[in-house]
């Protein structure tokens, strides 16, 4: 779905405020079907580098491909920005229209796809995030989890065959930040390719893929397992873990055999070792 | 937890809100244009019967149509009033000093007050029953024509959907930062006139960021949704006049000629 | 002491029109002097509206608000209830419009029409408070990072020395960096100032994190009122009005349900580790 082959990104100098955010050096390959979560502080590159993937940005050095397509070509633009679709983390200042589903048919009306081909799409986008009854609302009186499903829907409606999501909870509340996350885990398991980017571990831990960024440079990249099990690592970036894989940590340092790789609260109760605290039966370094 | 609704819409699902937005932007045009020519009281009441039949087709309660009245009921007493008081005429019916009562006045006053009313329901019946979008998009492809001298009619309807998109939320922007202006100390509606001016600068730069922000962002966002003007764009829901529509520019059309008529009939 | 008390406090927004909403449904509230209290609920539970009445920028539709024994409908004590009651809004780095950090801070202290010495004073000190150091001073608000801004953005509000701070939401939308140094700066100031702060949030780990007592809001009442732990072990209650518990909170509880030596409600890391690790030694003892 996406290769770089030594991407590096400057913002130009005249841009220089807020300060020059780079990419260096960023050579990674994202299979179709794959849900990617970026993790790091601001600053670090992630939203740069989510601005590359549909051709927002284009790399100053090195070249990336999204399906095979050079993303410097101008020609390819608008085929690129068709397949990778993407949800901002403000959902008001990315809803175009004054009535939901207008909204949802901005994209695919700029695709230039027929009228009743765009109805289908829109109702089917609709459906699938359950917007389907809000189809005549106006987007400013839903709620914030709502209104980035709006968004999902949109990009949806352009059938992508990836969705980059660039902090979409970061200002929703809880219950927001579900609704949107289980719209796109649902999306993955239709085999759209999802890239999420977050400063939440809990949602990064859905992801069957993570990659750390810091300094424009990707420094981790492995399962949620295999990061988080970085627990000193981790924490040493200022970004954490799981508070269950952070609790299991703790107890291994007190001698205790705890898995190393637990990310879930279920996954915590079902250590060995956890059953055997629970029941009095451990002791330090068995 | 804004109640601001965009445009005064009032969704019934009437037939009246299902006809094409371009014959009730047109009829509208030609509705005003044959009020003016009315000049006697059939016309008047041709067009009450029309308005009236309109409202009771659209299912809007009559209440939001009246609600309209309301905001213009004192440039209604202006306008009477400067009728009554000042029209010169033979037929005085009342000597005040400089001011004469005449029935020509009268009259007159009672046509002013007539028309406008019947303009502000017949307008206020082509919002109720379209959404702003309908009317952007009636008066875009309305404006068509237009693109052959240059018009970029597009462009202009665009622009005034992201209008009507941003007044929620640049309305909501401004209460939020007023509150927060006031929290730390602004007194917005005291003392003199400059003060109150200044006083408007915690305001309106805050507001003027946000609004950039917005603007910015959204752009990003049209970008990302493949968004390069009108080339190559197709729409949801295109505008086709079914033959209901032309029944309606029909009555529409013989309502009007008939209302404009009347000048020369008695 | 107590700073705010509410009596009978009911607010209805639209009152007589078919919006009529009720958002605060007679509140009976007191928080004393030096109090850290976090206000809970989901978006729409009237947090907002309440904290809008500690300052005057709502008032009851009936009962009565007291700041410190003044009553917020007495319009000649409002300036100084503003001032004793230091609102921050969410996202209160929109609010910045001076052309200097410096000069936006002392727009409350200029406005509180103090001397030129005072104003410099508070200024200075309120800057520091927040941690933004002489460099930042003459610079442009618009060129400091997303959580420096917010820091000067709290700062304007503290350089006017309220007795009681109350923030809303303020680690929303901020990296987890952005959001330990804003939550550890509000405990310093609460220590060092003995001021009275007032945290309004929907992240239970947040309030977790700070607070001492815990207010959880639903459909204009406050439901609950107590110590973390105690609002912490009640998580069915929460969960049934969609809030979520903080993670370990989550955890411990699941844990105690298997073993009911384990203290419920235990909301800290360290605290969770330490009750399982004295549980494990119990049981090697045995």
């Amino acid at each position: 779905m996406f290769k770089s082959q030594n991407l590096s990104f400057e913002y130009a100098p005249h841009d220089s405020n807020p300060p020059p955010l780079t990419l260096k050096n960023i050579n990674i390959s994202i299979q179709t079907g794959e849900f990617v979560a970026i993790l790091g502080h601001n600053g670090s590159g992630k939203s740069t580098l989510a601005r590359h993937l549909n051709a927002l940005l284009t790399p100053t050095e090195g070249t990336l491909w999204v399906n095979g397509l050079d993303t410097k070509d101008p020609a390819s633009t608008w085929g690129i920005r068709q397949s990778t679709g993407m949800v901002f983390q403000n959902p008001d200042n990315q809803i175009v229209a004054t009535i939901v589903e207008e909204d949802v048919a901005f994209g695919a009306e700029n695709l230039g796809v027929p009228p009743e081909e765009i109805r289908r799409r829109v109702d089917d986008s609709l459906a699938k995030v359950g917007m389907l009854a809000y189809a005549s609302h106006q987007p400013h009186q839903l709620s914030g989890g709502q209104k980035q499903r709006i968004a999902i829907a949109g990009v949806l409606a352009m059938r992508p065959s990836c969705i980059v999501f660039d902090e979409p909870t970061a200002m929703l509340d809880p219950s927001g930040r579900k609704e949107v996350l289980s719209a796109a885990a649902n999306l993955n398991k239709e085999g759209i390719t999802i890239i999420l980017i977050t400063h939440f571990m809990e949602e990064a831990a859905v992801a069957n893929r993570v990659l750390v960024m810091e300094d424009g440079e990707i420094i981790l990249d492995g399962t949620p397992r295999e990061v988080f099990s970085q627990v000193d690592k981790m924490q040493a970036l200022g970004l954490g873990v799981p508070q269950p894989t952070a609790l299991a940590h703790k107890l291994r340092q007190a001698g205790f055999n705890i898995s190393p790789t637990i990310l879930t609260i279920d996954e915590f109760m079902q250590d060995e070792t956890v059953k055997k605290i629970l029941k009095g039966q451990a002791n330090a370094n068995n | 937890m804004t109640r601001i609704t965009v445009g005064n819409h009032y969704p019934t699902g009437s037939i009246l809100h299902r006809t094409d937005p371009r014959v009730k932007l047109a009829g509208t045009v030609l509705y005003v244009t044959a009020l003016l020519f009315v000049n006697n009281f059939l016309g008047f009441i041709l067009a009450a019967v029309f308005i009236a039949a309109l409202i009771k087709i659209s299912k809007v309660p009559p209440r939001l149509i009246f609600r309209g009245l309301r905001m213009i009921f004192f440039m209604l007493v202006f306008a009477a009033s400067i009728n009554i008081f000042f029209t010169s005429g033979q037929n005085v019916l009342l000597h005040f000093g400089i001011i004469r009562i005449t029935t020509e006045g009268l009259t007159l006053a009672a046509h002013m007050i007539a028309r406008l009313v019947l303009i502000v329901t017949g307008t206020s019946m082509l919002t109720l029953t379209s959404t702003p979008i309908q009317l952007t998009d009636g008066i875009e492809s309305g404006l068509r024509p237009l693109k052959v001298i240059k018009v970029p009619v597009h462009d202009i309807a665009m622009i005034m959907t992201i209008a009507m998109r941003s007044i929620p939320n640049l309305s909501e922007e401004m209460d939020k930062i007023m509150k927060a202006q006031k929290a730390r100390g602004a007194e917005l509606d005291t003392g003199s006139l400059t003060k109150r001016a200044l006083s408007l600068v915690p305001i309106l730069v805050p507001l003027f960021v946000s609004a950039f922000k917005w603007a910015n962002e959204l752009a990003t966002a049209m970008e990302a949704r493949c968004y390069r003007g009108d080339i190559n764009r197709t729409r949801m829901k295109e505008m086709k006049m079914n033959a209901k529509d032309w029944a309606a520019a029909a009555i529409m059309l013989a309502s009007v000629i008939a209302i404009a008529g009347t000048r020369w009939v008695i | 002491m107590q700073i705010i008390e509410t009596k009978n406090l009911t607010h209805i927004y639209n009152k007589g029109s078919v919006f009529e909403k009720i958002a605060l449904d007679d509140i009976n509230l007191s928080i004393n002097a030096g109090e850290i209290v976090a206000l809970i609920g989901h978006t729409g539970s009237g947090k907002s509206t309440l904290i809008q009445h500690f300052n005057g920028l709502l008032m009851p539709t009936l009962g009565d608000v007291f700041i410190a024994g003044d009553s917020t409908g007495d319009k000649t004590k409002l300036k100084s209830i503003r001032q004793k009651a230091g609102l921050v809004f969410q996202y209160p780095e929109h609010q910045l419009f001076e052309p200097t950090v410096y000069a936006d801070v002392a727009f409350g202290p200029t406005k509180m029409g103090l001397g030129q010495d005072e104003i410099d004073t508070r200024t200075r000190e309120a800057l520091k408070l927040v941690g933004l150091t002489e460099d930042c001073f003459e610079k442009s608000p618009f060129e400091l990072s997303g959580g420096q801004k917010r820091r000067a953005a709290i700062a304007g509000v503290l350089a006017m020395r309220p007795e009681v701070l109350i923030l809303d939401e303020p680690a929303a939308g901020l990296d987890p960096r952005g959001k330990d140094e804003i939550l550890s700066q509000i405990q310093k100031m609460h220590t060092e100032l003995g001021i009275t702060v007032i945290l309004v949030s929907h992240s239970m780990d947040d309030a977790a994190k700070l607070a001492q007592r815990i207010l959880v809001m639903e459909r204009g009442r406050i439901t609950i009122d107590g110590s973390p732990t105690e609002v912490f072990s009640q998580g069915e209650v929460l969960q049934a009005i969609g809030l979520d518990l903080p993670q370990i909170s989550k955890l411990m509880n699941r844990l105690a349900q298997e073993n009911p030596a384990i203290q419920k409600g235990v909301f800290s890391l360290d605290a969770a580790a330490a009750e399982l690790l004295t549980l494990a030694r119990k049981g090697a003892e045995k």
